[in-house]
């Protein structure tokens, strides 16, 4: 028996080894806890001096799909809701969220930054920010703003998402987490909260980021705690 | 002195059965991920060409074995060992974790290991194409995909449209909407397919590879031509399918749209083939002797 051969042997054993090391750390173990309500359900129709009306605007999807539905990006949710809610003042105020039960690095909640974009917008703005929202059980909620454009139509958007118990505001950190907590056996579920708003001009969207963070907290001032713990708190 | 008789450089497989092993145990890490891949990737039309690719690979691989039975050096084999270790770190992370990229990923720093820790640096000159060719079969993370994609729509939009404007033809374009005559085309995500792009680009490297021309000039010129090729013939593709629907109507274009993806391959490869010879004359031109 030569060098070569005792190399072989080891270097077999050593692949057959990982083989095996990938498949014992795989989590297995869902994360429970997560309500099974539906979100239709969960979220009212009224919300203060929201009232949720017929949708007017076609809404941006919450999947990337392409038109013709033969995208790879195509999502299935376990659950999602689109609405539109108006003021006593005749604001529109969008809300998309989308929740799954599992994250894994194939299939993770999709940024609204990757939905707007398939669907033919232009980003003019994109920037993290930290959202304090009255009544939410996170007194800091890490999340986005985008200005977005397509055509005629400029909107702004704001969105957190919630992976477990971390709010991730960009992919890479969404990325580290579900690798992170996967290699210690953990499973969690994700969830997207966007609210959005279409402005005249670009100048509108100070005023209009301030309404939407008074949309959500009267949002979460009318839901049940396990509604808000289910879209913004981090104690999971 | 037998030895002096047989040929220094010619590649005996006498002792490549004694590799075996590491084929098993590479086939126990990486045929669950193509299992995976085939039933999560390969189904799309779009990325078709996996299982393709993975032949090659192991085709390349089988044709190079004899110099993975050629020894190393201790530097080369510490080297190698390293890299190995490192590949199988990254698939016991990737392969758990469901990261694709890594999973199929590592599959380049294990094999470049081997071959470095087996046969040296020269069993490593011999791998950096296979390697290469195992970046066709990573799936092309979904979010880089838009990235690319978008922006190559558009301009694939915005080339026909300003092609076939200036060629007469009533046409216009809103985003990656062309309008022509009383139709309304929709450039979607799979017909500028950038992935057939990237198929076809490693076409064109798989052919360079495998021609083997002597002349490097000419071989960094075809090299420098997948990716124009590849964009041109894509271009035209868009172009055929919109006159089709100007003369023949929706449905006519609709039915061209199904055949469309291998009329683009074999424009591609003509186009490649046409400019090898016409390269290769070029050059052996240059070269020829003057007669005394």
């Amino acid at each position: 028996m030569n060098a070569r051969h005792s190399f072989v042997i080891v270097a077999t054993l050593a692949m057959l080894g990982a083989a095996g090391a990938a498949i014992a750390l795989a989590p297995h173990r869902v994360f429970e806890g997560a309500p099974a309500d539906r979100l239709e359900a969960l979220i009212p129709i009224s919300l203060g001096v929201w009232q949720m009306v017929p949708t007017t605007t076609q809404q941006v999807s919450l999947f990337a799909v392409d038109e013709d539905g033969g995208n790879p990006m195509q999502k299935v949710y376990d659950d999602s809701l689109l609405r539109t809610y108006r003021d006593g003042a005749g604001h529109l105020m969008m809300i998309a969220i989308a929740y799954d039960h599992v994250q894994r690095e194939e299939d993770r909640v999709h940024r609204p930054e990757i939905c707007y974009v398939a669907q033919g917008f232009h980003i003019m703005a994109d920037t993290p920010v930290t959202l304090r929202i009255k009544g939410a059980p996170a007194p800091e909620i890490e999340g986005r703003r985008m200005l977005t454009q397509n055509g005629s139509r400029l909107e702004a958007v704001s969105y957190w998402i919630r992976i477990g118990s971390s709010f991730t505001q960009n992919p890479w950190r969404s990325r580290f987490y579900v690798i992170a907590e996967g290699m210690a056996g953990r499973l969690h579920d994700g969830v997207l909260v966007r609210v959005s708003e279409l402005v005249a001009q670009p100048g509108d969207v100070a005023t209009s980021y301030a309404r939407q963070d008074e949309f959500l907290g009267a949002l979460m001032s009318n839901l049940s705690p396990a509604a808000t713990r289910l879209l913004a708190s981090t104690a999971h | 002195m037998s030895a002096v008789l047989r040929p220094p450089d010619r590649p005996s497989g006498d002792n490549a059965w004694t590799l075996l092993p590491l084929a098993i145990g590479l086939a126990a890490m990486y045929l669950p991920s193509q299992l995976d891949l085939a039933r999560k990737f390969w189904t799309r039309d779009d990325e078709a060409h996996g299982p393709i690719i993975l032949a090659i690979i192991v085709w390349l691989l089988w044709r190079e074995r004899a110099r993975f039975v050629r020894g190393a050096t201790r530097g080369e084999q510490i080297v190698g060992w390293a890299l190995f270790v490192f590949g199988l770190a990254c698939y016991i992370v990737g392969r758990s974790q469901e990261f694709f990229q890594f999973d199929i990923g590592s599959l380049i720093p294990v094999m470049l290991g081997l071959g470095l820790a087996l046969g040296g640096r020269a069993a490593l000159r011999r791998l950096w194409f296979p390697a290469f060719f195992i970046l066709f079969l990573i799936p092309v993370p979904p979010s880089l995909v838009d990235q690319i994609l978008v922006p190559l729509k558009v301009t694939v939009s915005q080339v026909v449209t300003d092609g076939l404007y200036w060629l007469g033809y009533p046409i216009s374009r809103s985003g990656v909407v062309l309008i022509i005559g009383q139709y309304q085309l929709l450039i979607a995500n799979a017909c500028s397919g950038l992935r057939s792009m990237l198929a076809l680009s490693g076409i064109g490297v798989l052919y360079v590879y495998v021609a083997g021309h002597p002349s490097r000039l000419l071989n960094i010129a075809l090299l420098c031509a997948a990716i124009p090729i590849a964009f041109l013939a894509n271009v035209i593709r868009v172009a055929a399918l919109v006159l089709i629907t100007y003369y023949f109507g929706d449905e006519a274009g609709a039915s061209f749209h199904d055949i469309a993806g291998y009329v683009e391959i074999v424009l591609a490869f003509g186009a490649f083939f046409a400019l090898d010879a016409l390269l290769s004359r070029l050059i052996a031109g240059k070269h020829q002797p003057t007669p005394a």
